[in-house]
Formats: C-alpha cells, structure tokens, sequence
C-alpha cells in the first residue's frame, strides 16, 4: 500500500536520506529500526507531508497518490495516521477533548473510530477523559497519541518511536494494544529504536543505515539471530 | 433538572441568572449616566469577546479588529449622514461592510500565525484608519460623521440599553454555542499547534478564515451598536488604541473564556469614566492594574477567580468524595 521509492530528502543543502526504498504491505507492520541520525524521523516527517525535510527526488505512493506534493493535512486525510515522537498531545485539552479534535465526518463503514471506541480500547484514558492531557504520564500520553491518530481512521498509522522515555512495563501494555491494532485493514509503519518492541510486533524489519539506505531487511526472527547486523547498526 | 449540574455548573448558572436580572433592573436601578457607561461596556465587551475569540481560544491575537468593527460603524454613518437612507440600508450597509472587511482580513492573515499574525492584523487596522482620514467624501475625515439617530423604537437611552442588552445576550449565547462546539474544540488545538492539527487532517489555513468571519460577525455587530450608541463616529474610533483596548480587556478579564472579556471591559470602561473624575493621571492607574494582573494572575480575574475557587472545592472535599454530582438518574422517575 505505501511505497517509498528512491526517496532523497535535505534540510537546507544538508542531505539526510540518499535513496531510500521501503514498502509495506496491506495489513502489514513493518518496522524501522537503526542507530540515531541514520534518518528515521527525517523519513516519517516526509512520509506525513512535513516540511522541512525538503523532499528533492523519489516517490512517495499511498495505493495511487503520490504524497510528495501533498499538503501535511492532506496526506492526513488519504489515511495516514501519524503518532509523532514525543507524543506531543494538546496538553490543554482535557483527554475527551484531545480526541474530539478530530470530530469530522465519520467514514460510512461500520468499523470507523469513534471517541467511546477509543475509550473501549484504551479504558485508562476512560477514567481519565476530564483531565488535562498535560497531566497524564508518560504512557497515558502515548495511549492519547495512538487514540487520536485513530481517530483520523487512518489506512496506515505511522508510529516515531512510541517507546521513547517509558518504563518497560508500560512499554508492555502499548505492545499489547499495538498487537490487538494488527489486522486487515490497518497497516503500520513503526520506526523504532527499541528491539524488543520491533522483535514482538513486526511481522518485517528493515535497519536504516547511513543516509537513511535500507541496509537488511528480513523477519524479526532472522534479525535477532544476526548478531553481526545488530552489532553494526543497532548497537546491540 | 438542576440537580444534575455540578457544584460549579450550577455557580455558574446562578451569576447567569443573576447578571440577567440585574441587566434587566438596571434601569430602574441606575441613572442615565450609570446606564450610558453599562451600554457602552457590553458593546467594548462584546467587542472583546469577538477579539477572545481568536486570541483566547484559536491563539491569533489581533490587533486590528477596530478596522472590522468600525468599518461596520462607517458603513452604517455613511449610509444615515451620507445618504440619508432608512434604517434598514443603514443596518444592512453596515453588516455588509463589516463582514467584506472581515473576508479581506482573514483571506490575507490566515496563512500566518504567532506575531506574523499581529503584524498583519495591525496593518489592516492601520490601513483602515488611513482610508478613514482620506476617503473625505465617505468618512468625513477628521470630522467624521455626526447626526446618526438611534432607529425608531430605541431612541431613548434606556431602551437603547435593553437593545443592547437583547442583543449582547444573544451573541454571547451563540458564541458559546460556537466554543463549546468541536470547531471551538478545534480551535484550541490551533492554538496549542497548527503543525499538529495539520497532520491531523485540519486544513488550519481555512480554519483560520472561518474563525475570522465568525470573530469578524460578532465584532460588526459590535460596530454597529456603537455607532447608533454614539450617534457619530470619527477615525478615533479605528485607530490602534482602539483595536488594544479590545485585547487589553479581554487580558483583564480573562483570555480564553467568554465572561472574562466582559468583566474586562466593564472594569476599563469605568475606570477611564469614573476614576477619571477623581484622578487625573487614570491611564497612570490603568497601567498599575494591568501589571498586577499580568504579573500575579496570568488568566486574568477570571482565571484568578476559578483557580481559587477550584483549591477551594478540594479543600473542602473529603478525598475520595468527589463533587457532589448527582445525576438525575438517580432520581425516582415522575408521573
């Protein structure tokens, strides 16, 4: 459903991504994992219409759009999700209000997002709809953030380090709603530095390099049984 | 019914009720000079209201809403002492007017934003001032227009009052309808982030143009009030004060709630009218009040207000007890 082909991507003259190929599948999560300025953030910036980067050659396609002319908030309604790194939820809206954001018109088929749906899926956010989104921890933010990505009913959630700054066991419970996010319908690119998150979520991996190039691709299973290729660009 | 408001909604309820009940006895109350400057505050405060609606809740502060409202008020002087028309091509003339500034403003600031946004709203404030000293011919120029009578029916002072008054409500009911909406809602995420509404699918840059017209509505209605209210209107009216006064009330009061520009423009209005016949220097005054607010209650009076308030509930709540809301569910169903 997406795919990114020769991608190049600078800030001002400073070139981030040299030809990047990447694709993911209906229905597919397919992580992204490396090491820090390989160009991770760069792509998902690219991918969500964002600028900077300036996108300088390649293609980005969603089924038949191409999403390198598009406006941020265009791209948003072809159905992709973005559930941006560090959270970055209206920390002056009230949880409730958070998702109510997104109150568009609803799609016409019977599985689209609604607010009590995400509340059904997240039942912590439900005890805590009043609040002010800036009171939350870490985690209950993260939930927010993939609740409000939902909200847009997104074909392909986007998904910058989700992992980032929260404890292992809160990790745990996002890995169990991600898990119970997988499914026809919904396709999810998770760019990750986390191991662990990618190892039990993806159903493919593919390690960034230098100048945001694919340097192995493979399935989790394949990955985590190559030291060599963890070593040299995961650090692990 | 009332029982399933909560503690705050129902104080809340009863200042409304209260406010309107003295709006309503004010006139057997007060004397026509009291009344006069009450006239005059719900129309700043409406005002204010209008400029809250884009600075309190979407962030874009303005600077230039004079330009909106006073072209209203020109379109309505023109129309009385120029063309000698009846009042309903007054009225509509100076809706008109109003709302085709409010389009041209908002179509040239809504790619903008932050101080992007204050400069070019400043601009166009400025720029209908300069229209309003050299178009002569429409605008009379440093004199102005004078002769503007009141439309039939509301020619006296206090039933100019209760017209006001009428009218006041109703904007401030429609403008809680429009904040309490997920437009309102949507405007709040503007203000915290336009990046992230747009990734959220929000095309801001036409967000900012709606909140401008509806902002811009409210604040010809303000124009137009004030006009008949005076009975004349000069370039004083437009000119950058008078866009501040706006901002500056609504700071007072409160930004980002509706009642804070209220209480914002009563308290300028009759500071400047009252203290100003005791005390000379009251812009002196008026300056030593807004650094207080500003330095010790940020969200203004109101903010000040219900932060006290709220400590005040949860001093007085047991833990665990919350607010005590009763639903009417709980309630035996009647007859």
């Amino acid at each position: 459903m997406l795919s990114i082909d020769g991608l190049q991507c600078t800030y001002g003259t400073a070139p981030i991504i040299q030809g990047l190929q990447l694709d993911v599948g209906e229905g597919e999560v397919v992580s992204v994992l490396g090491r820090n300025g390989m160009g991770k953030t760069t792509m998902v910036r690219a991918i969500a219409g964002m600028r900077p980067p300036e996108v300088r050659g390649g293609a980005i396609r969603l089924y038949e759009d191409d999403l390198v002319t598009l406006e941020s908030y265009e791209v948003a309604r072809l159905g992709v999700g973005l559930v941006p790194q560090g959270r970055h939820v209206f920390g002056s809206l009230t949880v409730i209000e958070n998702l109510e954001v997104i109150a568009r018109a609803p799609r016409h088929d019977a599985d689209s997002w609604t607010v009590e749906r995400v509340f059904d899926f997240f039942p912590r956010l439900d005890e805590r709809r009043e609040q002010f989104a800036s009171n939350l921890s870490g985690g209950e933010q993260q939930m927010l953030a993939i609740g409000r990505a939902l909200m847009t009913n997104p074909r392909l959630l986007l998904m910058d380090e989700p992992s980032e700054g929260l404890a292992p066991i809160v990790i745990g419970t996002i890995k169990e709603t991600m898990r119970s996010l997988k499914g026809p319908g919904l396709s999810i690119l998770l760019v990750e530095q986390n191991l662990g998150l990618a190892l039990s979520l993806a159903d493919r991996i593919a390690v960034m390099g230098p100048h945001g190039q694919i340097v192995w691709s493979g399935s989790p299973e394949a990955l985590d049984a190559d030291e060599a290729v963890k070593r040299s660009h995961l650090g692990v | 019914m009332l029982r399933s408001i909560s503690l705050t909604g129902r104080v809340k309820l009863g200042f409304a009720v209260v406010g309107i009940a003295l709006g309503i006895a004010a006139p057997y109350i007060f004397d026509r000079f009291v009344i006069g400057l009450i006239t005059l505050a719900l129309v700043g405060g409406l005002f204010a209201q209008s400029i809250d609606l884009l600075g309190g809740y979407a962030g874009l502060i303005t600077l230039g809403h004079a330009g909106v409202s006073g072209t209203a008020a020109y379109g309505v002087g023109y129309m009385a002492a120029k063309a000698g028309a009846g009042f309903p091509a007054q009225i509509a003339v100076g809706f008109l007017a109003g709302m085709v500034a409010a389009l041209i403003f908002g179509v040239m600031a809504m790619r903008s934003g932050g101080v992007y946004f204050i400069m070019v709203t400043l601009a166009q404030g400025m720029i209908v001032w300069g229209l309003s000293i050299r178009l002569f011919r429409i605008t009379g120029a440093e004199n102005g227009l004078t002769g503007i009578p009141r439309p039939p029916g509301v020619e006296l002072y206090w039933q100019y009052y209760y017209l006001t008054f009428a009218v006041v409500v109703l904007c401030w009911g429609m403008l809680g309808i429009v904040v309490n909406s997920p437009f309102g809602t949507s405007l709040k995420g503007l203000r915290e982030s336009e990046t992230r509404m747009r990734m959220l699918g929000y095309n801001t840059t036409g967000q900012k143009l709606y909140v401008f017209l509806i902002s811009g509505f409210f604040a010809t209605v303000s124009g137009i009030l004030l006009v008949y209210l005076n009975g004349f209107i000069s370039p004083s009216t437009v000119i950058l004060a008078a866009s501040a006064i706006g901002v500056l009330q609504a700071i007072l009061g409160g930004i980002g709630t509706l009642v804070g520009p209220m209480i914002g423009a009563f308290i300028i209005v009759f500071v400047q009218n009252v203290v100003s016949i005791y005390v000379a220097r009251w812009p002196t005054l008026m300056g030593a009040l807004f650094v207080v607010v500003v330095l010790f209650a940020r969200r203004g009076l109101v903010g000040a207000i219900s932060d006290g308030w709220n400590r005040w509930l949860n001093r007085n709540q047991a833990p665990g007890i919350n607010e005590p809301v009763l639903t009417s569910t709980n309630q035996p169903s009647g007859p």
